[in-house]
This record gives C-alpha cells, sequence and structure tokens, in this order.
C-alpha cells in the first residue's frame, strides 16, 4: 500500500486520466450513434449487440491505453535514473506491485465506468427488457481479467526497456493484432491474448449473408475459454517480479 | 537544412524505430491478405478489395499512431539529457531545426508507405490475382496518404514538441485516429489531418472516385501543415527550452 501511495504521488500532477477518458468519451459516441438509429428487432438485440461491440473495440483501444499508462508510470524512473535509488529503499517486490496496482487502477476504472456507460446508454435508447446485470458484471469481469493481462505485458516491456517507443510499438502492435483477431476462427483466436476482450465474451453474433444481417445473443458463459488466459496470467505475474529482481540497474 | 537532415538521419541509425517501421506494415499485410483469402467470395473486386482488407483500419487506426510514435521519437532525443540547451545554442535556425525532423519524419512516412505498398503487391501475386495491377490509382493513393501522412506529422511534432512525455504524443495520434474516423463518417474530412488520410488512401470505396478531387486533398494537407509548422516554430521561438 505504501509503494502504491508513492506512485500516486509521483504521478499526481502528469494526468494520467486523461488516456482512460478520451477512450470513454470515444466508446459513449460510437454507442449512441451505432445504437441511435434502431428499432424493432435492433432494440431487442440491443443489449448483446452493445456489449460485443464494447469488446471489440476493447480489442483496439485497451492495448493503447495499457502501454500508454505503463509507458508513463515507468518512464519517469527510466529518465530520472531512479530505479537504483527505488531498489536500495524498497524490494523489488514492492515496487513491482505499486507500479501495477496504480496503472492496474485506471485500466479498472476505465472498464468500470464501460460498463456504466453501457447499462445507461441501453437505458436511455429503450433497448427491451431490464439492464442485463448478471451479463454485465460478466462483461466487466472479461474487462478487467484481460486488462490485467494486458497490463502485465506491458508493464513488464516497460520495465525492461528504457527505450519506451519498444512498448509502445508493442502496443500498437497488440491493438491491430487483437482488433483483426476477430476476423480469425476461434481456435486461433484463442492464441492472441489482444482480442480476449471478446473471444470471452458471452454473447454470440451470427451473420446472414443473404440478408446482409447479424443476429446478436446471449450464449452460456464460456468459462473453458479463460484457461489460455489464466495460464498467461499464471506466468507473467512471477516473470515480472523475477525479471524486476534481476533487473541491472 | 542538409546538415541538419544529415544530422537527424545519424541520430536514426541503428536506433528501435526501424523496428516500428518494418514491422507494423506486416500486419495489416499480412492479415489483410488473410482476411481476402478467407473471403474470395464475397470480396471479388481483386486488387481493389485487397486494398481495403490491407488498408482499412491501418489508415484509420494504425499510420496515424505510428507517425505520433515516428514524432514522439525525433524529439525524445532532444527531451533528454539536456540535449535542448546544446541544441538551441547550436548556431543554426529554430525554423530549420523544426523542419529537419519535419522532413525526417516525413521520410520514415515514405518508407513505410512504400513498404506497404510493396507487400500489397506481393501479396496479390502471392494470392494470384489475375487482373493487372492498378499501378497508377495505387500510387496516387500512397502518394496522398504520404502527403496527409506529412500533415499529421506536423501536427504531431507540435504535440512531442510541448509533451515531454514520449506516450503522450502517440496517445494524442491514437485518439486523433479516432476522432478522424469520426469526422469522415460524419462528412468533415477536410476538416481534421488525421481524416485525410482515409479520404486520401480511398481505403473505404477504392473502386469508385476518390471522395474529393486530389488537388483539394492536397491543398489540405500542403494548408495543415503549414499550419502546424508555424504553430511548431513559433512555440520554439518564444517558449524557453526545458531539459531533463
Amino acid at each position: 500500500m505504501n509503494t502504491f501511495t508513492l506512485e500516486a504521488r509521483k504521478c499526481r500532477r502528469r494526468k494520467i486520466w486523461v488516456m482512460p477518458l478520451l477512450i470513454l468519451g470515444f466508446q459513449l459516441l460510437w454507442t449512441l450513434w451505432t445504437t441511435g438509429r434502431m428499432d424493432g428487432k435492433d432494440l431487442r438485440d440491443g443489449w448483446a449487440f452493445v456489449i460485443i461491440g464494447t469488446q471489440m473495440l476493447n480489442c483496439l483501444t485497451m492495448p493503447v491505453l495499457a502501454a500508454v499508462t505503463a509507458s508513463r508510470v515507468w518512464d519517469m524512473e527510466h529518465k530520472g535514473q531512479t530505479l537504483k535509488l527505488l531498489k536500495t529503499l524498497t524490494p523489488s517486490s514492492g515496487i513491482f506491485h505499486g507500479k501495477l496496482l496504480y496503472g492496474y487502477l485506471w485500466m479498472f476504472l476505465c472498464g468500470f465506468l464501460q460498463t456504466l456507460v453501457i447499462a445507461a446508454a441501453g437505458k436511455f435508447q429503450g433497448f427491451y427488457g431490464p439492464v442485463p446485470g448478471r451479463q454485465l458484471a460478466y462483461a466487466l469481469l472479461v474487462c478487467s481479467g484481460v486488462n490485467l493481462i494486458i497490463y502485465l505485458i506491458y508493464q513488464i516491456l516497460s520495465m525492461m526497456y528504457a527505450n519506451q517507443l519498444i512498448s509502445l510499438t508493442a502496443g500498437l502492435l497488440g491493438a491491430f493484432i487483437g482488433f483483426l483477431s476477430n476476423l480469425f476462427p476461434k481456435s486461433l483466436g484463442l492464441l492472441i491474448p489482444w482480442g480476449y476482450y471478446s473471444r470471452l465474451s458471452s454473447v454470440a453474433v451470427s451473420y446472414d449473408l443473404e440478408a446482409v444481417t447479424a443476429h446478436y445473443a446471449f450464449i452460456p458463459i464460456p468459462w473453458k475459454d479463460w484457461i489460455p488466459a489464466v495460464i498467461l496470467l499464471v506466468i507473467l505475474y512471477p516473470a515480472g517480479r523475477i525479471l524486476l529482481r534481476k533487473k541491472e540497474v | 537544412m542538409n546538415r541538419i537532415l544529415k544530422t537527424e538521419r545519424c541520430k536514426l541509425k541503428r536506433s528501435c524505430i526501424w523496428l516500428a517501421v518494418l514491422g507494423i506494415p506486416l500486419i495489416p499485410a499480412f492479415l489483410g491478405s488473410a482476411n481476402y483469402a478467407g473471403n474470395t467470395g464475397i470480396l471479388t473486386n481483386q486488387w481493389y478489395s485487397l486494398w481495403t482488407q490491407v488498408t482499412l483500419f491501418y489508415c484509420y487506426f494504425f499510420f496515424p499512431a505510428l507517425i505520433g510514435l515516428y514524432c514522439a521519437y525525433l524529439f525524445r532525443l532532444e527531451h533528454l539529457n539536456h540535449n535542448w540547451n546544446l541544441l538551441m545554442t547550436l548556431p543554426v535556425r529554430r525554423s530549420s531545426l523544426f523542419l529537419g525532423k519535419w522532413i525526417t519524419a516525413g521520410g520514415l512516412i515514405f518508407i513505410t508507405q512504400m513498404f506497404l505498398v510493396l507487400l500489397y503487391f506481393i501479396a496479390g501475386n502471392f494470392l494470384g490475382l489475375t487482373v493487372p495491377f492498378p499501378w497508377r490509382k495505387v500510387l496516387l493513393w500512397a502518394l496522398l496518404g504520404i502527403l496527409s501522412g506529412m500533415a499529421i506529422a506536423s501536427f504531431q511534432l507540435l504535440c512531442s514538441l510541448i509533451f515531454r512525455s514520449f506516450a503522450v504524443p502517440v496517445a494524442i495520434a491514437f485518439a486523433g485516429g479516432l476522432a478522424g474516423m469520426g469526422l469522415y463518417l460524419k462528412g468533415f474530412g477536410l476538416l481534421s489531418p488525421f481524416s485525410l488520410m482515409a479520404l486520401g488512401m480511398n481505403a473505404n470505396n477504392p473502386k469508385g472516385d476518390l471522395p474529393y478531387p486530389a488537388p483539394v486533398l492536397i491543398a489540405a494537407c500542403l494548408g495543415f501543415s503549414a499550419l502546424f509548422c508555424f504553430l511548431g516554430i513559433l512555440w520554439m521561438r518564444i517558449r524557453d527550452v526545458k531539459s531533463e
């Protein structure tokens, strides 16, 4: 907790909240724009449509948010060459957890507010039925869980390389691959962590090519698909701690 | 100016920027081609359909962010190690310093764009497209993409000059790409350098004509470039440098 407070103090005037806010603003505009002209059957599928749409957008935006946030949190240590000072004062695991917690908090807040935006937009546009609380809670779980994995990837990259070009290039690559992985078959898509935002979704999309329409429906939660995500988390978390401990400063 | 460009080239030599220049275009070329190959039943316009698959998301989201990355990197070298103090005491005009970086960014954009076109050409041949390659159109779109990229670069250089953080200008470029897409869809594409990219590269409707005549698009690119270069040079003239 002490290292978390320290991070919060260091980042006090760095305006890290701007990027999550921009992403939320974009998502709100996108939701209002895509749901604004809905009627009849579209409104019946509305909740499922807006949830999967947001999850697909997350494949694009969240990796960039993670890369930018992790870079901002770690770059100050590289620039000021303060890591050697920090490592003599605090155990490496404390630094790792403090920075992880602080950066991830912004990602979590973004995901949480995003869920509220979905609920508010659905009510505002008049989607059929009550707010699907369970589905929204699961969407938040997917967003938060995958955010943790993605943030860990970029935290490790920003921590290991003083040149932040590498982590930000990886952020763009991840966003690109994640977004386009929505077009891949499911088995292949599960190999790409940046695409888990939509791969772990509880919404299924089926396309009617003749009528050029898409149908959205809730399906049972695919808990089995979480296995690669959990394996990745189990690898990345200790790997990050060990790498920081062994890092030569 | 020639010496400044030479210096900028020296700074980029053996840097990691080449990882981005050559790495990022590989993804749209490979994934776009794979998607085209999987949907040849729907995508029937051969080279034109392949162009949409390769460039659609690339020019909305990733090329602007990539340009943001180039510009942030060009200024990062000055923001570090008290380099501003050294740079500003050199007997060189500030406008030349800014324009040198802008031209260097243009060079990187040119290489990226040409590499993408080369990958597109290779992918098309690999996929066995039978109609002749539409050289003229593709080169026009590539050229307009480069010019709009240079307009974005002038804006991004200004951002990288103002914000000393490396990540902030990249985030701005990414957000600019999203906003540019919104303006493009609303029909206000000419009002933002970020939407000019999608307009110029004609990624949405490659079979049809450009949404605006090419001279209008070129004028808009040059106008934005002149405006942001002027603001950047003005900023360098009136603001004192901060070194870290």
